[in-house]
């Protein structure tokens, strides 16, 4: 502590203690004269004593806190200057803030309400996407004896935006990924002296599972975490209250364009990123396995097959109306504040990537029931 | 009386927009003063200008004497902790109850104890009169007449020596309104603050303010409120002619 207290010091008198403050008492000094008024209280113990403030400087509003939090057990009122005494009337009496009360369960409790909490939110959650799911085919239906409602300019803006925005990191995406595919079949499968089948790995992997399964990912990272904080500062911001009250489904207006669009681009991103892996295969082929373009096309002709193509086509309108309606569920569920738009577009990202793998899982199982 | 805030020949361009022509303008130290203007005139751009949130295309900012973006970030983050903001809609951060969103600026700046901070928030949030329950909301529970409250106690935290309020009555009823100028009085004159205040509301003009900015086509005219009805341009005539601000002015005698 300070050698000589600067704000508070305590006079013994003979019959009372009297307290003199002196200093600006403003909030730039608060920290210091909070701890000699502690240091004062200590000192004085419990007599009474007097206030003496004529020498205070400047007297703000968290100098008069101070202050009165000094006076709380001293009824008689302190010797002041006229203004400081009038910033001191002005202010509401010192009183503790005491939070509301929280009942702590115990450890156990807590523990077991927890389980029981998530568990029955991910009923809830499941519950209330097949409703959800339920309420977009309801009207895409009803949709469809009046095509004006599918809203073409909304539809084609998504696209733009889902689809032809998204070319580049989905090109340079397949070649990536091919790359490393090829790099690494060629190096093992070098072993065994089969490195010719380099490319029907290649090949396989790319068409069957991995394009349109990275360019999922890709989208339901770009665009289904879009989705969900375009809807849900909309949500914020009353604007989908403003369509009801106007008489406009919000499912029309935002859910049913974002889902078509999507399930229009993804199929045809992963045709391209089918394509340009294809091409990569050929790169890494031609330094790698020496293969010239000519020979590697024509092993991929031998390989490639419609059935292979179409098997890895056919899950993108899936994944594509996975993310898109998890998407817009969590952006509608938006509530309150700033922190439940990042929670949300989290979820839906994680939720989508979660669900479109785990669908994946489930085609997998019936292709190969089928003997596909 | 002297100058706190100076603007010299500020313009402020949008684009092709000119909002701000050259302007010139005074902030007092213990003034009120209330800034006017129709909507798109340019009273919001003038509060971001002032607070060093929108660098002006051309002229000064002084604040006491000191160029406002002359300054290393360090400096005007030094003389921003001697405004108090009251942002338009409150910009309460919606993750923090009431009392949190007070005690922020305490918590960054000051090295009082957290219970010190609890408690003095809640003096402040008091001194607005915001009722005790609502201390503990999230924002988004309150009404707009508490949340201006609360938004008035935040920038009220760190006990500024100039209050900027951007339409603190928009939102309200005509009884929270009345209180609310009632506490912006107080404050100016119990606490002595310069206040800056945008308003649209002519009741506030006549209980709050000594002097009168009115920002019009892209200039700014300034006076005390007799002064400006003595104005002959005709926008000014216009506004202080209107049956609103009549209506208020009849209550001041």
């Amino acid at each position: 502590m300070n050698d000589r207290p600067r704000f508070v010091e305590i006079k013994h008198d003979k019959d009372k203690d009297v307290v003199v403050l002196e200093g600006d008492w403003t909030i730039r000094n608060a920290a210091p004269i909070e701890k000699e008024i502690e240091h004062a209280i200590q000192e004085i113990n419990d007599q009474s004593y007097d206030v003496v403030g004529d020498k205070i400087g400047k007297l703000d509003t968290s100098g008069a806190f101070l202050l009165k939090k000094l006076m709380a057990r001293e009824k008689s009122p302190p010797h002041l200057a006229d203004t400081q005494r009038s910033v001191l009337d002005f202010l509401p009496d010192y009183s503790e803030y005491k939070p509301p009360a929280e009942r702590k369960p115990s450890l156990l409790v807590a523990s077991f309400s927890f389980i029981g909490e998530k568990s029955i939110r991910v009923l809830d959650f499941s519950w209330d996407i097949f409703a959800f799911v339920g309420r977009v085919a309801l009207r895409f239906s009803s949709n469809l004896l009046h095509p004006r409602h599918f809203r073409l300019a909304s539809i084609v803006r998504h696209i733009q935006e889902t689809g032809i925005a998204a070319l580049p990191i989905i090109g340079l995406l397949g070649v990536l990924m091919t790359m490393v595919v090829t790099y690494q079949g060629a190096i093992q499968l070098r072993r065994f002296g089969a490195d010719i089948y380099t490319v029907d790995l290649t090949v396989i992997s790319l068409l069957r599972e991995m394009s349109v399964l990275i360019t999922a990912i890709m989208v339901a990272g770009r665009s289904g975490s879009a989705f969900a904080a375009e809807i849900g500062v909309m949500n914020l911001r009353d604007e989908v209250s403003a369509l009801r009250t106007m008489g406009m489904d919000p499912i029309e207006v935002l859910v049913l364009p974002r889902v078509i669009a999507l399930v229009i681009t993804l199929p045809l991103l992963t045709f391209l990123a089918d394509v340009i892996g294809l091409l990569g295969g050929g790169v890494m082929s031609l330094s790698l396995l020496n293969l010239s373009f000519e020979q590697y096309f024509s092993r991929v002709a031998d390989v490639a097959t419609p059935t292979m193509f179409f098997v890895g086509m056919i899950k993108a309108p899936v994944f594509a109306f996975i993310i898109a309606i998890i998407g817009c569920y969590q952006g509608l569920n938006v509530t309150g504040s700033a922190e439940s738009v990042g929670r949300r577009t989290t979820l839906a990202v994680v939720q989508a990537i979660f669900v479109v793998i785990m669908a994946d899982g489930l085609f997998s199982v019936a292709f190969s029931e089928a003997d596909i | 009386m002297r100058p706190l805030i100076e603007l010299k020949d500020v313009t402020n361009r949008f684009g092709k927009q000119v909002i701000h022509n050259r302007i010139n303008f005074t902030l007092n130290e213990n003034e009120a003063l209330g800034v006017v203007g129709g909507s798109g005139s340019g009273k919001t751009v003038l509060l971001r200008t002032i607070l060093g949130l929108n660098k002006p295309k051309e002229g000064q900012v002084l604040f006491d004497g000191t160029d406002l973006y002359a300054l290393s970030p360090e400096q005007r983050l030094g003389l921003q902790q001697r405004f108090g903001v009251m942002f338009q809609n409150g910009a309460l951060f919606s993750g923090l109850t009431v009392l949190d969103n007070v005690a922020l600026p305490l918590r960054e700046h000051t090295d009082l104890s957290e219970k010190v901070i609890d408690d003095l928030a809640f003096l402040k949030l008091q001194m607005v009169r915001l009722q005790p329950e609502a201390v503990s909301k999230y924002p988004s529970a309150l009404s707009g007449g508490m949340t201006t409250r609360a938004a008035v106690a935040r920038a009220m935290a760190l006990d500024p020596e100039i209050l900027f309020l951007d339409e603190p009555t928009g939102a309200l009823d005509p009884t929270a309104a009345s209180s609310l100028d009632e506490l912006m009085r107080d404050l100016h004159r119990v606490l002595r603050l310069t206040l800056f205040v945008i308003t649209h509301d002519p009741n506030t003009l006549v209980a709050v303010c000594d002097r009168i900015a009115m920002i019009v086509d892209g200039k700014v005219e300034s006076g005390t409120l007799d002064e400006l009805m003595k104005s002959t341009h005709p926008k000014i005539q216009e506004y202080f002619k209107g049956p609103r601000m009549q209506a208020a002015l009849a209550k001041r005698h």
